[in-house]
């Protein structure tokens, strides 16, 4: 007896061992889970390259002689204001207030230092997933209160925002890491 | 770049536009997944074909060189990899082969148009998606593991912002505020 639950134990650890291998392989095919994998898509980029960019370059902006940088977002700035918009989006979503006083789309001056940026991210980026797993294909269409206006959209297209969003701030801030002769790490492969 | 729903945007616009158009309501947000993607995808066209014709021509073989960027694309080949990647993921959502690229790609009006062809050709496979077939596995376009009509057209409508990020920076390096932050 006790060498049967021993080798069904061993039986239940490969299979699921298996099954999770098969699984990585096929697609997600419903609504929350293609939209994480999504955002997973993008998180795995964006939070390498803000971990990058070293604490004394954190506050990095072009010159202004350099070209037209006149009022551009520094790189703490461009993490910040990702992180802010992932918090209201997913609030949005969510029907709720966001769990972090926002103080607008670019976070709370209090956030100053790179680890304190980078975990204000890193949880914006969990809430935003907790966000896209509330949506399915019976509430994908329903009008919800938009973060910036007292107008309604569906969380479709809110979720869209938020999946485009970061793509748009990790390509300037590749670009400021290679000013600073940094390779962006998903670019290192 | 400044982003407003099509809800805002219908509505600012009824607003300027006098009295006639004032009294259309704004158009309501789409029903469908299709719809929304083609809005998206809408958006992004007006954002890099702006891009793209903001840039003067003699400027379309800069890339920076002022820090780390040995291999990088020069300003024209992301408008040629934009054009090409949109075309293929386009392909794969319709199950067919995407148009070849055209023969010669080397001046702005060339690029520009290849990359208008390609978002054209993207607006028709989103209205190719419907709620039966946008979850079944397919090939995909690149790489070997199945995917969904869906998490490709997510994909053509998000990744391109990734190099509209990078163009915006080559063209304030050249002195050109883009478009879309006037």
């Amino acid at each position: 007896m006790k060498n049967l639950a021993i080798v069904l134990a061993i039986a239940v650890v490969l299979g699921c061992s298996g099954m999770a291998i098969a699984q990585d392989k096929a697609p997600a095919t419903n609504v929350p889970d293609i939209l994480n994998h999504s955002l997973s898509s993008v998180e795995s980029e964006f939070v390498p390259a803000a971990e990058a960019m070293p604490d004394d370059k954190f506050d990095f902006a072009p010159a202004a002689s350099s070209g037209e940088f006149k009022g551009v977002r520094t790189f703490a700035q461009q993490v910040k204001h990702v992180a802010a918009v992932n918090y209201m989006l997913g609030g949005s979503i969510l029907g709720e207030k966001p769990p972090v006083d926002l103080k607008g789309e670019n976070g709370p001056d209090t956030i100053k230092t790179k680890a304190d940026a980078v975990k204000f991210l890193k949880d914006s980026f969990a809430y935003a997933h907790k966000a896209l797993s509330s949506i399915n294909q019976d509430n994908i269409h329903g009008l919800v209160q938009i973060p910036w206006g007292p107008e309604k959209d569906t969380r479709a297209a809110l979720a869209l925002i938020m999946l485009e969003h970061p793509w748009d701030h990790y390509g300037q801030m590749v670009e400021y890491l290679r000013m600073n002769g940094i390779v962006p790490p998903a670019s290192r492969k | 770049m400044k982003r407003f729903p099509a809800v805002v945007l219908a509505a600012a616009l009824a607003f300027t536009c006098g009295s006639a158009l004032a009294q259309d309501k704004p158009s309501a947000p789409p029903t469908t997944v299709a719809a929304t993607l083609d809005h998206e995808l809408s958006h992004l066209e007006h954002g890099l074909v702006g891009l793209a014709e903001a840039m003067p021509e003699d400027k379309y073989s800069y890339k920076p060189t002022q820090g780390k960027f040995e291999g990088v694309l020069d300003f024209g080949g992301q408008v040629k990899h934009l054009a090409e990647g949109i075309a293929m993921y386009s392909g794969a959502i319709l199950g067919e082969k995407p148009p070849a690229a055209p023969a010669s790609l080397k001046t702005k009006a060339e690029l520009v148009q290849y990359l208008k062809d390609s978002l054209a050709y993207g607006h028709k496979a989103l209205a190719s998606l419907n709620d039966q077939n946008m979850f079944t596995p397919i090939p995909p376009p690149f790489g070997k593991n199945p995917t969904t009509r869906l998490s490709l057209a997510i994909s053509m409508v998000g990744h391109p912002y990734d190099h509209y990020g990078q163009m915006v920076e080559y063209l304030r390096m050249n002195g050109v505020v883009p478009p879309g932050s006037k």
